[in-house]
């Protein structure tokens, strides 16, 4: 859990860096509507940023509605990935 | 109203500092006319005017949300010219505070409020805040009297497409097909509705009964088999799209040349906005003595072009026509970048005969995604490459990535609809807005850019393809952004120059409305 919560914190801040502000989100904040209200092509560059620091491949298949709705949905995503590599 | 004079060189009233304050804005220093105005708001802090003033400059130098704490505070003061009010609220709109540009609205005298660019902005401001219905109802109601309908019937599917707001987008769109049953684009807007709400067996029922009651409605014909192709009975679109096809290519001749003669005589019958050429001539730079042929021709292009169209999308039997009048290029560039391990960003521009580099890339057995608008040409080459623009997302663009990376080639127009957050290029000193999907695409995937448009020459087609630049490792997304932009807009600059049969009117349009 305290895994996921890291990485959480880590996609807000990756998310700041694409915003170019300190962004004000949690776990429950969406993704592309109010809360981080990425455009598509953020969502592209945050996809890749996520991979570069995760070292994580993030495949469109596997990123459905349900993964990209918040950042703490994706957050699980990213952590079930990182936890197949241990 | 007369300030008092504190020297010979400061403004003394408030037609002065308008003056002053609109010249630095022209002269492209805004931060100065900032200065100036905020000095004379020091001076004159009762003058709602001046306020207005010193909100305009702001807005200039894109200082937001300093420049709406202006406006307002020329409201507070008693503001009550309605330029002034209007241009408040647009910035209101433009800040996201759509609750405080409704009061503003209503508060305008009845005759302000009526008018169409108002009606537009209150029905936006309305769905914005979630009252869909009420937005719709009043776009409806506004219809029957406006002086142009087409930026109405633009916002109406926005409303239904976009999902804001759906099941009170369907909800209100059923009621107003009920109140007009006879109106098919009611019933199109409708069913787009229930497609962005993935309501696709509704919207087929709907559609499918469209077809029977208005079976010669050729848009009609094309969202069903656009739906039927998304939902991926790929039999039954096909049947939709040759029962359009046949609708389609009903008035046309026997040979592609029959047809295109007759496009010419449609085109001299009818000139269309003959001055919107005269304005476009000088950004050309083209010899003087050309420009009685080029203002003769520029109507031209349309119905020639719109001949073309119908003839790839009608007359798949006897394409071969085509080809005798097509010059190709050297096709073996893109099968190079591909081995090099690179994908391809290839990019067609809203211009000249868009068809025809879609056939004959269609012929190749390239890995290609084609992104368009317009899917039917996909469905009349059974091509599940094609996707609509309409739907594309953040899982898209996700594919596309992944498509480029292994790689891939995807073909798209840069300069459609521009979506939220365009980039600025430059055609003939004139701005245009860019959506930002195909530098970024390349950006992030590390992908070629190319341009690929069929471009009139003379009386032939010339297909051109030409490779455009690529990202380097380390560069920044700006300057990356700026170079495609310029390599991009270079290209369009090259096809408009090159013949008035590739001028769109809408894209001429656009050019001359800009400063």
């Amino acid at each position: 859990m305290s895994n996921n919560i890291n990485i959480v914190d880590g996609l807000i801040e990756i998310a700041g860096t694409i915003k170019q502000e300190p962004v004000e989100a949690d776990a429950g904040s969406a993704i592309m509507e109010q809360g981080l209200a990425f455009t598509s092509m953020e969502v592209l560059e945050f996809v890749i940023a996520i991979e570069t620091r995760y070292g994580v491949k993030l495949r469109s298949d596997t990123l459905t509605e349900e993964v990209l709705a918040t950042v703490g949905t994706l957050s699980d995503h990213v952590a079930g990935l990182l936890a197949d590599q241990d | 109203m007369s300030m008092s004079i504190t020297s010979d060189t400061e403004p003394r009233s408030i037609g002065d500092i308008r003056k002053i304050c609109g010249n630095l804005i022209r002269q492209g220093k805004p931060r100065e006319a900032v200065a100036a105005a905020r000095e004379f708001v020091l001076r004159a802090p009762a003058v709602p005017a001046a306020h207005m003033i010193l909100a305009r400059s702001l807005k200039a130098a894109n200082l937001n949300d300093s420049a709406v704490e202006a406006s307002q505070k020329a409201l507070d003061l008693g503001l009550k010219n309605v330029d002034g009010i209007l241009f408040h609220i647009r910035l209101l709109s433009r800040l996201g505070r759509p609750k405080k540009a409704l009061v503003q609205i209503d508060a305008l005298p009845a005759q302000v409020q009526s008018r169409d660019g108002i009606v537009l902005l209150k029905v936006r401001l309305l769905n914005r805040i979630g009252q869909t219905r009420e937005a719709i109802k009043l776009l409806q109601n506004a219809l029957p009297s406006v002086k142009d309908e087409t930026p109405f019937l633009r916002l109406r599917t926005e409303i239904a497409v976009s999902g804001r707001n759906p099941r009170a987008a369907i909800a209100a769109f059923s009621e107003e097909v009920d109140r007009s049953p006879s109106d098919p684009n009611l019933v199109l807007t409708l069913s787009r509705a229930l497609i962005a709400d993935k309501q696709y067996d509704r919207a087929r029922q709907s559609l499918t009964a469209a077809r029977q009651r208005f079976p010669d409605h050729l848009d009609v014909g094309i969202e069903l088999a656009r739906l039927l192709f998304d939902i991926g009975d790929m039999e039954k679109a096909r049947e939709a799209a040759h029962a359009v096809i046949e609708i389609n290519g009903a008035g046309m001749l026997e040979t592609l040349d029959e047809n295109l003669l007759q496009a010419r005589r449609a085109a001299s019958l009818k000139p269309e906005e003959p001055e919107l050429a005269t304005k476009i001539w000088p950004c050309l730079k083209r010899p003087e003595n050309q420009r009685k042929q080029w203002l003769a021709d520029f109507n031209t292009g349309r119905h020639l072009n719109k001949a073309i169209r119908d003839w790839v999308l009608s007359r798949q039997g006897a394409i071969g026509e085509l080809d005798t009048m097509v010059d190709q290029p050297d096709w073996g560039l893109l099968g190079s970048a591909l081995e090099a391990g690179r994908g391809v960003v290839l990019c067609f521009p809203h211009l000249g005969p868009r068809h025809v580099a879609a056939e004959y890339l269609a012929r190749h057995d390239w890995p290609l995604i084609f992104l368009s608008n317009n899917l039917f040409f996909g469905l009349v080459h059974g091509d599940t490459r094609f996707r609509s623009a309409e739907q594309i997302g953040a899982k898209t663009i996700l594919e596309f990535r992944e498509h480029l990376q292994r790689p891939g080639i995807v073909f798209l127009a840069p300069d459609g609809g521009y979506g939220d957050d365009p980039i600025v290029g430059n055609v003939f000193n004139k701005q245009i807005y860019l959506k930002r999907g195909a530098p970024d695409l390349a950006f992030w995937s590390g992908a070629q850019t190319a341009w690929c448009a069929a471009s009139w020459k003379e009386e032939r087609l010339e297909i051109k393809l030409k490779l455009g630049p690529a990202p380097e490792q380390g560069e920044k997304i700006e300057p990356w952004r700026e170079r495609w932009s310029k390599f991009y807009c270079g290209q369009i600059e090259e096809m408009i120059a090159a013949s008035p049969f590739n001028i769109r009117m809408e894209y001429a349009r656009r050019l001359v409305d800009k400063k």
